[in-house]
């Protein structure tokens, strides 16, 4: 809610118009943008300094190309409009965001929006592109034809005419200028007072001509569901006001758009001057969305990413594993009085924070090129490439940014679903999306890549699995979409409608701002998360500490120096600790996988977030190898690792059936705590997430045995 | 008990609660539909930022 006299502001446009980026330069908040449509999906309020001096709240709201409003994100906008949020009222002005390439499109929504009687400003952006093209726009001219409504000529990404939109929207606010409304045709204007009267009988309560004009126009139930109007009561009066409009000659749902455009196009005439120019972006999509280069090219840029992530990361990892190394000597040096701090201090935290935190440069590495991807236009392009994949799987066209979204956090991919319409489709997605590879994976795969595929098959090798691992949960992920679509949900096939961005040149400050933002999470993740859990797992690994194991290993080693002697008596503890016990009795389960005590320990930590397996294994090797194992990192340990019992005895843990096994159960496996719990929100029910839990746990076991099994077999 | 014990009892204990509080908070944000409690890495509106 707005401070008591504060104005109301709210940011609409067609979707990727660069509404954010703006609210961004206007209130100095630092918004999630991005070079696709669909980034936004709910409101977010800042506030704004006015040219006057003035403060307002500035409001963002998701695209929308018309305001016949069908999925979630769209409707928050209408509500937004109508003032039908919960202690909102009406918005004092509308800054109505444009696309300078495309303005007769983009006004077509300013055009909706008039009918409300709204203040309006029309903020003309990406003017820079426009000038590329050969298009020229006379601002002033424009204001004229639209009864002195402010128009701004801006270039948001470039903060080109931001203070002349904080002057525009103090005028607006003074002069409530509004968008002239359009002369509707006799019979339409008979329909929508016929629709009007009827609600107002039906809902006992005043329907303007602009709700009317939306519940004659739309087939979805938006208005009449915000208004009260039950489908029974609206069913007649609607159809017979269409009847009129029909027996005039014209088709409700075209007349709408038909009697706006030819207005526009008038507003526009001499407004918009030039041709638009074929610009470098058609080029490079003739290569890029080829039927045969496209997919190729897209394979050529992830293995190339995946491979600079490994080779630029080698250096930054080695100067952090050297940190973490001093710090644990230094501890354990320090501490060498109280040994049980001294172990809770050396191999619990600085083990399993420290284990973690290796990670650090790749993950800054991946979101740098992630951002550069984004920001340039490419990945919606790769979303086009995918469509013939998710078309067939019965997916949505717009499943392609919650899928996308998906491979950084399922988190925002699964809000990003209520850009769908179908409410069916739009589960259909959600189940999907935890599929996607996230950037939690990425530890666990980076460990296992660094210490076992690099080390004996090279980097190419390192970054062909790491392709295969974001590849198998979209493999998956198709199937899955599929038999949902077609057998369970039944969803109907909706075609896809994606505006393809113009190429850009990357903003470094956005794509720095993003890498920033990832790597403070995961720092913070390391200080707050699993620097907790590691007490916890340090202590479950540590007790009980009875002296009698310590005394059994001496007696039965009495050949050993006092080193080995002294490994072996920790390598004791660590098995009769709690943990080793609970992880030895769930191991059985685990053992078709090819998992040991030590990674069932690992895996069962890491379903409330993935990322605990690395901390995890970083302490059960630590205390196991002793405090004074010689600066041996986990990757080393992990190396060295064999089996202590069983067929398997003096035979290596990790050998690559192992390790794909491991990667794959991480690929596939619902581990994270909070992407279920937003899984039952946004399904509405738990039984989709403990479903979603159920399967892609089973899937996991299933896929890991396999690999295990034919691996070994194999190799 | 000696103090070696004693200050890694309060270290774990102090550590638990901590994650047993953040376990809450995460609980009470999902059920109320407010966001993210945080750490999870995602890009949601978190929790500690409409206190």
């Amino acid at each position: 809610m707005s401070e008591a006299g504060q104005a109301r502001v709210v940011l609409v446009g067609n979707p990727n118009t660069g509404k954010s980026t703006l609210f961004n330069a206007l209130t100095g908040l630092r918004q999630r943008v991005g070079n696709y449509p669909g980034v936004t999906v709910a409101r977010k309020s800042g506030t704004c300094e006015l040219a006057d001096g003035q403060k307002v709240e500035l409001v963002d709201l998701p695209g929308l190309y018309s305001l016949a409003a069908v999925s979630p994100d769209e409707r928050v906008v209408v509500d937004a409009l109508l003032g039908r949020v919960k202690n909102e009222r009406v918005p004092d002005v509308v800054v109505v965001v444009c696309d300078a390439t495309n303005l007769l499109r983009n006004l077509f929504l300013a055009a909706q929006i008039a009918e409300l009687g709204l203040p309006m400003v029309i903020a003309v952006n990406q003017m820079d592109a426009a000038k590329t093209r050969g298009i020229e726009i006379d601002g002033p001219l424009l204001s004229y034809r639209l009864n002195g409504v402010p128009v701004v000529l801006l270039s948001a990404w470039k903060g080109e005419g931001i203070t002349e939109v904080r002057r525009a929207v103090a005028t607006g606010l003074r002069q409530k200028s509004t968008f002239p409304t359009v002369t509707w045709p006799d019979a339409i204007a008979k329909a929508v007072a016929t629709v009007a009267l009827a609600a107002e009988r039906d809902t006992h309560q005043p329907v303007p001509g602009a709700l009317a004009q939306r519940l004659l126009f739309d087939t979805a139930p938006t208005i009449a569901e915000a208004i009260g109007w039950t489908a029974e009561a609206r069913e007649v009066p609607i159809r017979q006001a269409r009847e009129q409009v029909r027996s005039s000659g014209l088709n409700p749902p075209a007349a709408e758009p038909m009697v706006h455009y030819a207005r526009l196009r008038e507003i526009l005439e001499g407004v918009v001057r030039g041709v638009s120019r074929e610009t470098a972006t058609v080029a490079v999509d003739a290569i890029l969305l080829h039927r045969i280069f496209g997919p190729l090219c897209f394979a050529a840029i992830m293995l190339g990413l995946f491979w600079s992530v490994f080779a630029l990361a080698k250096l930054p990892m080695a100067w952090i594993q050297q940190g973490v190394d001093l710090t644990k000597a230094f501890a354990a040096s320090y501490l060498v009085s109280t040994p049980m701090l001294q172990s809770l201090v050396a191999d619990g935290v600085v083990g399993g924070v420290g284990a973690f935190l290796t990670f650090l440069p790749q993950i800054l590495i991946l979101f740098l090129f992630v951002g550069i991807l984004e920001d340039s236009g490419y990945m919606a392009r790769a979303a086009f490439i995918m469509d013939r994949l998710f078309s067939w799987c019965g997916l949505n066209g717009k499943s392609f940014v919650p899928l996308l979204s998906g491979f950084a956090c399922a988190i925002p991919g699964l809000l990003s679903t209520r850009t769908i319409e179908d409410p069916k489709a739009r589960l259909a997605t959600a189940f999907t999306v935890p599929f996607m590879s996230c950037s939690a994976r990425f530890p666990i795969y980076a460990l296992m890549c660094a210490a076992f595929i690099g080390p004996r098959y090279g980097a190419f090798w390192e970054s062909v699995a790491m392709v295969g691992m974001h590849v198998v949960g979209l493999a998956v992920a198709v199937p899955t979409a599929f038999i949902l679509t077609r057998f369970i949900l039944k969803v109907r096939p909706a075609p896809f409608v994606l505006e393809l961005p113009r190429y850009q040149m990357p903003k470094p400050r956005d794509v720095i701002w993003r890498m920033w933002q990832n790597a403070s999470e995961f720092v913070s993740k390391a200080g707050t998360l699993i620097f907790a859990i590691t007490f916890v797992v340090w202590a479950l690994t540590y007790f009980p500490r009875d002296p009698a194991v310590a005394e059994r290993v001496r007696a039965e080693s009495p050949q050993m120096n006092a080193e080995q002697v002294e490994a072996r008596v920790q390598a004791a503890y660590v098995e009769q600790s709690w943990m080793g016990r609970f992880g030895k009795s769930v191991q059985p389960v685990f053992d078709p996988c090819g998992f040991d005590w030590k990674l069932t320990v690992g895996v069962l930590a890491s379903f409330p977030a993935r990322e605990v397996i690395v901390s995890t294994l970083g302490i059960t090797y630590s205390l196991g190898e002793g405090s004074d194992a010689n600066s041996e990192d986990l990757r080393s340990a992990m190396r060295e690792a064999k089996w202590t019992e069983g067929s398997r005895v003096d035979t290596p843990i990790f050998t690559l059936p192992t390790v794909l096994a491991l990667m794959i159960f991480f690929a596939l496996c619902s581990q994270c705590g909070s992407t279920v719990a937003t899984l039952a929100q946004e399904a509405g029910s738990w039984r989709w997430a403990a479903a979603s839990f159920v399967y892609m746990t089973a899937l996991a076991w299933i896929f890991a045995t396999a690999v295990y099994q034919i691996g070994s077999k194999i190799l | 008990m000696n103090l070696d014990a004693v200050i890694t009892t309060l270290a774990i204990s102090a550590a638990t609660l901590w994650l047993l509080r953040r376990l809450w908070l995460t609980l009470q944000a999902r059920r109320k539909g407010r966001g993210c409690a945080g750490g999870c890495g995602c890009a949601a509106e978190k929790l500690a930022d409409r206190r």
